[in-house]
């Protein structure tokens, strides 16, 4: 039987957040990567999305 | 002297709880079938207990024992791409198998497995006749 299984949003972007293999980096580490990868507006909006991803899994808005 | 006992249902041959009584077995089964008619009791060994299932046969209630569930998974990763699959096979049939909670009937013996949602997935199998298993299945 095939079953195809699903989670809600706010479960997958939360371990989109924990599994990020940049964000999970040093500091020192993510500001070499920073230097390297970010390139253009592209880059920074991406990267942006990735920040806020990871900001909205710590905070809890009111 | 107690005894013990299982109780168990008898419309899904499930064992609901096992637990020493001072009564005699008629005494206690009136008792339990005063409030649930469809529950029966079943004398056990102390040691037996936690592992004891009952199977109807030929008219009558047989006591024996869970045995280990031979269901395997090809992987424990896959990829959260909708078309990867990895299945869980030589399952009972039918089988109950519950999906983060969700009870999922499969009726031919394997359960293919995708999703497009990354993360991890607790997959169990509670069958009467069998010791209960659990896997996490982890979608990348």
């Amino acid at each position: 039987m095939q079953f195809k299984a699903d989670k809600t949003e706010v479960y997958t972007e939360r371990v989109k957040a924990r599994r990020d293999e940049v964000l999970k980096k040093s500091q020192a580490e993510l500001e070499t990567w920073i230097d390297t990868n970010i390139q253009d507006m592209d880059d920074v909006r991406n990267y942006l999305k990735r920040l806020s991803r990871a900001v909205k899994v710590l905070t809890k808005f009111d | 002297m107690s005894n013990f006992y299982l109780t168990f249902n008898t419309e899904t041959s499930r064992v609901i709880s096992w637990q020493s009584s001072m009564d005699d077995e008629e005494t206690l089964r009136t008792a339990v079938q005063d409030t649930n008619p469809t529950w029966d009791i079943s004398p056990v060994e102390a040691s037996d207990a936690p592992t004891a299932c009952v199977e109807l046969i030929d008219g009558e209630w047989v006591q024996k024992q869970k045995t280990e569930l031979s269901a395997t998974w090809s992987a424990e990763t896959v990829a959260a791409d909708g078309t990867a699959e990895i299945v869980l096979s030589t399952l009972p049939v039918p089988c109950t198998v519950y999906v983060d909670g969700t009870a999922v009937v499969v009726e031919d013996g394997s359960l293919e497995f995708s999703t497009e949602a990354i993360g991890k997935y607790r997959i169990r199998i509670s069958e009467a006749a069998y010791l209960e298993k659990e896997w996490t299945i982890n979608a990348v």
